[in-house]
């Protein structure tokens, strides 16, 4: 957010990253306007084109927040006639967008309340004081909060005070050598961070990025793959990458030794809170509600985008969700991005521009039709390479943008195909590939002060696993229909 | 204090009742819902949803959900496979109170399974054939409408040509001609055409001389039987070819788009080419007779209403033929071929919305 345009005046030295970003913005879209034209394309078409090329630059360069770029696509698909209104705001009538809004109010509520706070406290006070448990307790902690805390940095920022508290604690009096403290730190940052990440893709409510992707997918889709049926279907994905990452990381960490927690500093921190207060209790009520209604709606007939709209109302109406908390708690330049994202999206299949790319990539949905295996291999190769120089965000964009059309084409599900944008996207071997996770870092760095060079050989190693475990999955995906 | 607190209960009373009367409302809201075989963009299912909407819009304390099962543009058994699964899980997830299923494929793999079940009405549309093979014979939960093509529409519209053009004498046939009209049916691989095969053949076509059903596999195979026609028949009947594939650049399948196998047949045809569906003239085709799917939608979505706010059970209402037929077509393309038709079809042809120039 602080990149914003006033900003970038203020700043002294302006970087080379903004020089190209805002030179390309003026370029891209009259070459694209004009190499589209020569191509054959209308005359709308070519100037969607122009449009998204700008956007596409402002988000790979990132010279501005990510949302901005897409309220600049809203606002030029509108001006230029491109599509009815009602299409190109599409997006903010959506279930989509519906649904974020409730997971993030409620989001919002799990933590200001307290909640989280004290499940960190309990969890710190039951678990056996070594490294074994302490890393397993925090990859647990982020874990848990990733279905209910719908942003990243939202989970990094429960987890990263109890790992700044165990760091800050347990070492002290210990006799472990320097080298292996510093391992031993890692280890427990390395869980922490993964707790937060690992399984973004398996539910549906864990990131931004999910909710935009399932407000990409066709209606049918996204009734199929709601919060159960999405976790379900990952099923196996998430399996292979729990069991496959406490493997590698004890493997690779070795490190197994006790630690002194100040258990008093936890009953003491514990006592203040006193008992669950009346927005814990409502904060924890939200959650059960909205797991009955995933589990009753096939009673109910209410879908769970507006069970999850009724809870955020209830949290409004007893006042646990303050009218300021909703202005500034919930974030609203994701939403924003939401909505664009999904307009652009039904403007580009009104305009038929998905035909277009379907008719050029054709060859590559005959791929995913005919050999998924291989599909795979070239899909994780190019989103490797691609995140190497492109922010996630942009990565998935493009990817679904691309990819997502020519699923339907090839009979693919677009549910399958946006689950492996999304997973491989989430893959972030050195921190520069994951700006989302800096608060996190910039939490611990002082405390920790992790090896970051063992963290990017963890991340690198559960690449391959992600890449093994959609390989694994296949039999089950066939199974459940979903392949 | 406690002013406080007696709003806070009021608050929560305002919050439990309103609850509670969405979730009778929603609770006891029928659902129907609606699975087509094909998808929103095929023609034959487009304006089947809107023959069920013209019904179902009237009814707005129905909850109708719909899904699209897409086999036209996948026909791969792997797919079916697939498509059937999660079709199939649709129904669990919303336990319609009427399941609509249309066209052969959404009874194939959805609706056998829901045979019998006390908790599924089921309303069949578009079934080419019987309903037996589904089981449907033996079921007390099912009703329907069948679609069977109006091939004795489609003769009077060929004896009325062939009257026109010995009036005329320039469709190439002339008044000296003794010879019987010869018919040739060309079909692609479809399931429902395989089914329609049976009947075609079946059908008397006399005075006519009927030359026989060709399944092409592919598209090659398609021209070839249109080219062949060119010699022995002085007709060809056409149904549907959206599952026509060739092999592309690459080496790959793909399926070749409806308007290019329609225009493509128009073009390199020597004798009129006809159609047996509506949509045949929206993909290019000079003219055709189909079945209405207007009246597949109404009569099932009607069907529909009778189980539901007439409480009647599916066993007490009768499966039906369909009764009426559609006529479509493109003028220019007639007036191009030599074919003049009594004024009456072009009239019909314009009041439904069917008549291109």
């Amino acid at each position: 957010m602080e990149n914003s345009l006033l900003q970038i005046k203020e700043k002294t030295a302006i970087s080379w990253k903004e020089i190209t970003g805002w030179s390309l913005s003026n370029i891209a879209p009259v070459l694209t306007y004009l190499f589209t034209q020569q191509a054959g394309l209308s005359r709308e078409s070519s100037i969607f084109a122009a449009i998204v090329s700008v956007t596409l630059v402002m988000w790979i360069t990132e010279i501005l927040p990510d949302f901005v770029p897409g309220i600049f696509s809203t606002l030029m698909l509108i001006l230029f006639n491109l599509a009815p209104n009602e299409v190109v705001l599409s997006g903010f009538a959506s279930e989509g967008f519906f649904l974020a809004v409730s997971v993030l109010g409620l989001g919002s509520v799990i933590v200001t309340s307290g909640l989280s706070y004290r499940y960190s406290l309990m969890m710190l006070k039951i678990m056996p004081s070594n490294t074994f448990w302490y890393s397993i307790s925090l990859f647990f902690t982020g874990l848990i909060f990733t279905p209910l805390v719908p942003v990243i940095s939202g989970r990094a920022a429960i987890v990263a005070p109890v790992l700044n508290e165990i760091v800050t604690h347990c070492y002290d009096g210990s006799e472990l050598d320097e080298k292996t403290k510093a391992r031993s730190k890692t280890f427990l940052f390395t869980s922490s961070l993964c707790g937060i990440t690992l399984l973004s893709a398996s539910f549906l409510s864990s990131t931004p990025l999910n909710l935009i992707i399932y407000g990409m997918l066709p209606l049918q889709e996204q009734q199929s793959f709601q919060f159960l049926k999405w976790s379900y279907a990952s099923l196996v994905v998430s399996g292979t990458l729990l069991v496959s990452f406490f493997i590698f990381i004890n493997l690779y960490f070795r490190t197994f030794h006790k630690l002194n927690v100040n258990k008093d500093f936890i009953d003491e921190e514990l006592q203040k809170m006193g008992g669950l207060s009346a927005a814990e209790w409502i904060a924890l009520s939200g959650i059960v509600i909205l797991a009955c209604g995933l589990f009753a709606g096939g009673v109910t007939k209410i879908n769970v985008t507006w069970v999850a709209f009724a809870i955020m109302f209830s949290l409004l109406l007893v006042g646990v969700l303050k009218a300021t908390d909703f202005k500034t708690k919930i974030d609203w330049s994701f939403l924003f991005l939401l909505g664009s994202m999904i307009g652009l999206v039904n403007t580009m299949n009104y305009l038929k521009i998905d035909l277009i790319v379907v008719k050029h990539l054709g060859w590559l949905a005959n791929y995913m039709q005919s050999d998924f295996r291989l599909f795979i291999v070239l899909m994780s190769a190019a989103m490797f390479v691609l995140r190497i120089f492109i922010p996630m965000n942009a990565a998935v964009l493009i990817f679904a943008a691309t990819l997502l059309p020519l699923a339907k084409v090839g009979g693919i599900s677009t549910w399958l195909t946006g689950f492996l944008i999304l997973l491989l996207a989430e893959t972030a071997v050195f921190p520069f590939q994951a700006p989302y996770l800096s608060n996190f870092r910039n939490a611990t760095r002082a405390v920790v002060n992790q090896q970051e060079g063992n963290v990017s050989v963890m991340n690198f190693l559960m690449f391959f696993v992600k890449v093994a475990a959609i390989y694994l999955s296949i039999p089950f995906w066939t199974k459940i229909g979903v392949l | 204090m406690i002013k406080k607190q007696i709003i806070f209960v009021l608050a929560i009373v305002f919050l439990l009742s309103s609850t509670a009367v969405v979730l009778y409302s929603s609770m006891t809201k029928p659902i129907v819902l609606i699975i087509h075989s094909y998808d929103t963009e095929y023609a034959w299912s487009r304006d089947i949803t809107v023959g069920l909407q013209r019904v179902l819009k009237k009814h707005p304390n129905y909850s109708v959900k719909w899904y699209y099962m897409d086999l036209k543009n996948h026909n791969e058994p792997a797919f079916k496979r697939k498509t059937g699964i999660l079709a199939r899980q649709a129904v669990d997830r919303w336990q319609p109170k009427v399941l609509i299923l249309i066209d052969d494929d959404a009874s194939e793999l959805v609706g056998k399974y829901y045979v019998n079940n006390p908790k599924v009405n089921i309303v069949f549309a578009g079934l080419n054939g019987d309903y037996a093979p589904y089981g449907y014979d033996k079921a007390v939960n099912v009703t329907g409408i069948l679609e069977h093509k109006q091939f004795h529409a489609m003769k009077e519209i060929i004896e009325t040509i062939e009257k026109s053009s010995k009036l005329n004498s320039n469709t190439g046939k002339g008044q000296g001609t003794k010879a019987p009209v010869k018919i040739m049916y060309i079909a692609d691989p479809s399931k429902s055409l395989a089914i329609d095969k049976k009947y075609i053949d079946a059908y008397n076509w006399s005075p006519f001389k009927y030359l026989g059903s060709y399944v092409a596999d592919n598209y090659e195979q398609w021209k070839k039987y249109v080219l062949e026609a060119g010699k022995n028949a002085d007709y060809i009947l056409i149904a549907n070819y959206r599952t026509l594939k060739r092999t592309n650049q690459a080496g790959l399948q793909e399926l070749v788009h409806p308007n290019e196998v329609v225009k493509w047949t128009d073009e390199n045809s020597k004798v009129p080419v006809l159609g047996l569906n509506l949509f045949n003239v929206e993909d290019g085709c000079m003219l055709s007779v189909g079945v209405s799917p207007f009246e597949q939608g109404e009569v099932a979505a009607n069907m529909a209403v009778d189980i539901i706010d007439n409480h009647k059970s599916p066993r007490d209402i009768p499966i039906r033929l369909n009764t009426q037929f559609v006529v479509a077509m493109r003028k220019g393309m007639l007036t191009a071929r030599g074919i003049t038709l009594p004024e009456v079809y072009e009239v019909f042809a314009r009041s439904t919305d069917n008549y291109k120039n």
